[in-house]
C-alpha cells in the first residue's frame, strides 16, 4: 500500500461483503465519510450554501449485492493521521463488510469503466429430477444467441431491449447446494429435505452505456416462456456478487 | 443467517435488520451470564435516534458479563417474511431469537407504540401475557414515558421501571445475578427430579425480590392500594453515564447527529405538559461536562452535526457560554450545532445567527394558544410581544420561514381563543413586512394546530379531551379565519389523538382492547398510514367499553385515578 498521506485526491479500492452489502448507496457515502472524520483525515468540503466532503462512488451498487472491487474517490484537505493508525488505517473505524483493500492516486476517470465481471447464484425451487447438464446447455445457448430481447423496467414503462453484446464470457455451473464438486452432468433428485441445487452464472457485463443489471440476468435465466428447454426449473433466491471491473478493452479498470 | 438473508432480499430497507454498524456491541455468548435485548416497539430510524435506547446499550454492555442486544419492530413487509417464514424475532447482533435471552426490555415512550410490543413478543413465540408465560420464558420489563401510567400493559409486562432507568437497570442486572446463582446453589442441594420447580422459583423469586427495589413496580407483587412507588431519578448528571461512543448507523435515521443532553427536567410548568411534570426535578450538566462529550462524541462518531438536546433549550443557564466553547471546537472542523426546542421569549437572535450560520433551516416557536388569557391559563407564559419581538430578530436576520404550533381544545378554550390564532398568525406576517430586507424571496408561515390530549401526571389529568366533531368544528373556525396565502394551515386528524387519550388515561381493563386492536390488526398506530380508527373503536366496542369513558370524560376530583399510586413528584421539587 502506497503513502497516500499527502495526496490530495485518493482513490480507495474496497470490499463490500456480508452485512455491508445492505448499505444504500445513498447511505454509503455518510458511512464512508464519518469513517474518515473519525480516523482523523480533515475531508475537502465543497464551497457553497451547504458545504459537503467530495465523495464520489463508482457504478453504485445494488442493495443486497456483494462486491471484492468496489472504487472510491475522496479528497483530503491534509492529513492529521495519527500514530496509532498505519498506512490508510481506516479499517478499524468501518461497519462490518467494508473492508479497504488499497489506496492510490487514480489514474484514470471512473467514465472509462465499462466491464463489470460478476458472479450470480441461485437456487432451484423445483423439486424433482434435474438434468443438470441440459440446463447447462440451454442458458449458455440462451446467452449465446445472437439477439437477446427482454423487457426492462423503467420508470417510463416496460421496454423491450436487446441484450445479446453486452455479455461476455459467460460460465455456468450447478452443484448441489454445499457441495464442492461441480455436479453437472448427472441427473439429480432435488429433493424436500433441504438439498437445493445451486446455479452459478459467472459472466462480464456491461456496466455502463447501457447498463447491464441484475435483474436482466434473472431475467434471461427465468425466460419462462420460451420454448428452448421444456423442463427448465425455475430458479430462486438470486444472490450477486461484483469480482473485477475492467475497461473497454478487457483491461483491469484501477 | 441464511434464512434471514433469504427474507431481506424481500423487503424494503433491510439494513434495519442486520445489525453490523460501526461501535455495536459484540460479546462472545458463551462466556457472558446475562442476556438483555432491549426492545424499541418502532422502526430502527425511529429507535436508533433515541437518546434512551443508546444510555441503557451502553450502561447495560458496559458490564461485563451482560450482553444486550438491540431490537426493533419490523415494519409489515418484513413481519409478514418472518411469519412465512417461521422465522423468530431476532437480536440485531447475534441474530439469535428473541426467547434465548434472559430480559426483554421495552423503552415505550409513546401509548400509540403499544400494539407493536404485542406483536414484537408474538413474533418472538413469547405468549403475549405474563400470565400465560411460564420459567422458561425470558422476563419482560418495561420502561420509558408510558410507564408514570402502567396499569393498561399489566398483562403484559412482568417488571416496570417507573423513571429515569440508568441506576434501576444495574440494580435489576446484580439482582438478576445474584438470584441465578443462589437458585442454583439451592438447585445442587436438591435432588434432581424437583429441578422443574427450582427453576420455576428463580422467576418468581426474582419478581418478588425486584419488586422491593425502588421505583420498580411488579404487578403480580405490589399491592398497589396500599404502597406507592417513587419515580427514580438521576441526581448527579455531570457524573451520570452519556454515551459518547455510541453506534453510528449505516443507514440514515430520524436524528442522524451527536447529541448533547443539557439538562433532564423543565421549570416551566406549562400545564398540559407531561415531560414537564414527570421529568422534575431539573438536574443541570455543567458546560465544561458538556463539551467534553461534545468532542468525545464526533471524533468517535465522525458526525458533522451536534445537537443540543432538552426539552427546553433556552432555559440552560450558560448557554452562552456552552455554544461560545463548542463553536470554538466545531468551525474549524466544519461540524454543525443544532440548537431545537428553542423558546421564543428568550429569543436570542445573535445566538442564532451564529450557530445557524450554516444552515438556514425554518424556524418553530410553540405558542400553544391564540390569546394571553389561555396562555397565561395553561402557564404557556410567553407574550405576544416576545413572540413577535423574535419573529421580528428572525425576519431581519434573514428567515423566510416560520412553524407555528398551537394546541386546539384546551381546558377553557372559546371560540375567540381559536380565531385568536389566526390573529397572531396575521400579525406575525405583519412583522415579516415591517422587518424583512428582501420582500421579493416572500416568507412562508406555517400555522399547526393538534387536539390536546389530557395526560396523567399533569394539572390537567382530569380533564375532558373535546370531541373529534368538536376538534373538526374549530379548525373549520380557525381555517376560515386564516385569510391570507402566505399562512398555511396544516391540522392534525383527531382520530389518533383521541385513541392516544384513551390509552393515556387508562386503567386496567383497557389492556384487553389494546390485545384485541392488535388481534384485530393494529400495529404502528402511531403511522397515519397504518393507523385505522375502525379497528380501535371494534376492538372497544368488542370489549365492551366505551372509549368516551377515558377520553372525553371529566373525572370528578374525588375519582381515584389509575395511576395515583405513582409518584412523579422529585425530591428536591419546591
Ligand atoms: S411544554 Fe416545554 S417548556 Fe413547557 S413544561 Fe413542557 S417541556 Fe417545559
Amino acid at each position: 500500500m502506497s503513502d497516500v498521506r499527502n495526496l490530495s485526491k485518493v482513490r480507495v479500492r474496497y470490499f463490500k461483503t456480508g452485512k455491508a452489502k445492505y448499505i444504500s448507496h445513498l447511505d454509503l457515502q455518510a458511512t464512508m465519510q464519518r469513517a474518515f472524520l473519525r480516523s482523523g483525515f480533515t475531508l475537502k468540503y465543497s464551497e457553497g450554501f451547504n458545504p459537503h466532503p467530495h465523495i464520489s462512488v463508482a457504478l453504485p451498487l445494488p442493495v443486497g449485492v456483494e462486491s471484492d472491487c468496489e472504487l472510491m474517490d475522496i479528497i483530503i484537505e491534509k492529513s492529521n493521521l495519527n500514530d496509532k493508525a498505519s498506512g490508510f488505517g481506516i479499517d478499524n473505524f468501518l461497519p462490518e463488510g467494508l473492508t479497504i483493500q488499497k489506496a492510490y492516486q487514480p489514474m484514470r476517470k471512473f467514465s472509462a469503466i465499462k466491464w463489470v465481471e460478476i458472479l450470480c447464484s441461485a437456487v432451484c425451487g423445483n423439486f424433482g429430477i434435474i438434468n443438470a447438464e441440459k440446463i447447462k446447455e440451454t442458458l449458455n445457448g440462451r446467452f449465446g444467441r445472437k439477439s437477446l430481447i427482454i423487457e426492462k423496467k423503467s420508470k417510463s414503462g416496460i421496454r423491450s431491449f436487446d441484450i445479446s453484446g453486452h455479455i461476455r464470457e459467460i460460465s455456468v455451473q450447478i452443484s448441489k447446494l454445499g457441495a464442492d464438486a461441480n455436479f453437472a452432468g448427472l441427473d439429480m433428485q432435488n429433493e424436500k429435505d433441504g438439498m437445493d441445487f445451486v446455479l452459478t452464472v459467472r459472466a462480464k457485463i456491461s456496466a455502463q452505456e447501457p447498463t447491464v443489471n441484475c435483474n436482466d440476468i434473472i431475467s434471461i435465466i427465468n425466460l419462462n416462456e420460451d420454448k428452448d428447454c421444456q423442463d427448465m426449473p425455475l430458479f430462486e433466491n438470486f444472490q450477486f456478487k461484483r469480482i473485477e471491473i475492467y475497461d473497454k478493452d478487457m483491461v483491469l479498470f484501477t | 443467517m441464511e434464512k434471514i438473508e433469504r427474507i431481506l432480499q424481500k423487503v424494503q430497507k433491510p439494513a434495519r435488520y442486520v445489525g453490523g454498524e460501526y461501535n455495536q456491541t459484540i460479546k462472545d455468548k458463551d462466556k457472558v451470564k446475562i442476556r438483555a435485548a432491549l426492545c424499541f416497539p418502532d422502526t430502527y430510524e425511529i429507535g436508533m435516534s433515541n437518546l434512551g435506547m443508546r444510555i441503557l446499550y451502553g450502561i447495560f454492555n458496559n458490564i461485563e458479563d451482560v450482553w444486550c442486544e438491540r431490537v426493533f419492530a419490523p415494519w409489515p413487509d418484513m413481519e409478514s417474511q418472518l411469519r412465512e417464514s417461521n422465522i423468530s424475532l431476532y437480536g440485531l447482533e447475534s441474530h439469535d431469537a428473541l426467547s434465548e435471552f434472559d430480559i426483554i426490555a421495552f423503552s415505550i415512550g409513546y401509548e400509540l407504540s403499544y400494539t407493536n410490543v404485542l406483536n414484537m413478543l408474538d413474533l418472538a413465540g413469547i405468549p403475549v401475557r405474563s400470565a400465560d408465560r411460564d420459567e422458561s420464558h425470558p422476563i419482560v420489563i418495561a420502561g420509558g414515558a408510558c410507564c408514570y401510567n402502567p396499569e393498561p400493559l399489566t398483562d403484559f409486562i412482568d417488571l416496570f421501571v417507573i423513571g429515569e432507568g440508568e441506576e434501576a437497570a444495574v440494580e435489576l442486572i446484580d439482582l438478576f445475578r445474584s438470584n441465578k446463582a443462589s437458585q442454583s446453589k439451592t438447585e445442587k442441594q436438591s435432588k434432581p427430579n424437583s429441578q422443574n420447580k427450582q427453576i420455576k422459583r428463580e422467576k418468581q423469586e426474582f419478581l418478588k425480590k425486584a419488586s422491593e427495589l425502588a421505583g420498580i413496580y411488579v404487578p403480580s407483587q405490589n399491592d398497589v392500594s396500599t404502597r406507592v412507588i417513587q419515580k427514580r431519578t438521576v441526581k448527579d448528571l455531570d457524573n451520570a453515564y452519556f454515551p459518547t461512543k455510541t453506534i453510528v448507523p449505516s443507514m440514515s435515521i430520524v436524528h442522524d447527529r451527536a447529541v448533547l443532553e443539557l439538562f433532564r427536567g423543565c421549570i416551566r410548568g406549562c400545564k398540559f405538559c407531561a415531560a414537564g411534570h414527570t421529568g422534575s426535578p431539573r438536574r443541570i450538566r455543567s458546560p465544561n461536562v458538556l463539551i467534553r462529550q461534545a468532542m468525545e462524541s464526533i471524533e468517535s462518531s465522525g458526525y458533522d452535526e451536534i445537537a443540543l438536546l432538552s426539552l427546553s433549550t433556552s432555559d440552560y443557564p450558560y448557554l452562552d457560554e456552552l455554544c461560545d466553547g463548542l463553536l470554538k471546537w466545531c468551525e474549524p472542523k466544519k461540524i454543525n450545532l443544532s440548537l431545537p426546542s428553542l423558546r421564543a421569549d428568550s429569543f436570542n437572535v445573535n445566538l442564532m445567527r451564529r450557530v445557524q450560520s450554516t444552515r438556514k433551516s425554518g424556524l418553530t416557536f410553540a405558542p400553544e394558544a391564540g390569546t394571553q388569557r389561555l396562555r397565561d391559563y395553561i402557564n404557556k407564559k410567553i407574550t405576544e410581544d416576545e413572540l413577535l419581538g423574535a419573529c421580528a430578530s428572525a425576519f431581519a436576520g434573514g428567515w423566510n420561514t416560520i412553524k407555528l404550533y398551537f394546541m386546539l381544545g384546551l381546558p377553557s378554550e372559546t371560540n375567540e381563543d381559536v380565531t385568536a390564532i389566526a390573529e397572531l398568525s396575521h400579525k406575525v406576517l405583519d412583522v415579516w413586512r415591517d422587518n424583512t430586507n428582501n420582500k421579493k424571496r416572500g416568507v412562508r408561515i406555517t400555522v399547526s394546530t393538534s387536539c390536546f390530549i389530557p395526560k396523567p401526571h399533569t394539572p390537567f389529568e382530569r380533564e375532558p379531551q373535546i370531541s373529534m366533531n368538536e376538534y373538526l368544528k374549530r379548525v373549520e373556525l380557525l381555517r376560515k379565519s386564516i385569510k391570507s396565502k402566505q399562512i398555511s394551515y396544516n391540522w392534525h386528524s383527531p382520530e389518533q389523538g383521541f385513541v392516544e387519550a384513551a390509552l393515556s388515561r387508562a386503567d386496567k381493563k383497557l389492556g384487553k382492547v389494546i390485545e384485541t386492536a392488535w388481534h384485530m390488526g393494529a400495529r404502528f398506530d402511531s403511522w397515519s398510514e397504518y393507523f385505522s380508527l375502525k379497528t380501535w373503536l371494534g376492538a372497544f366496542s368488542k370489549c365492551g367499553i366505551d372509549p368516551d369513558e377515558y377520553a372525553t370524560r371529566k373525572r370528578t376530583d374525588s375519582e381515584e385515578l389509575p395511576w395515583s399510586f405513582i409518584v412523579t413528584r422529585g425530591a428536591c421539587d419546591e
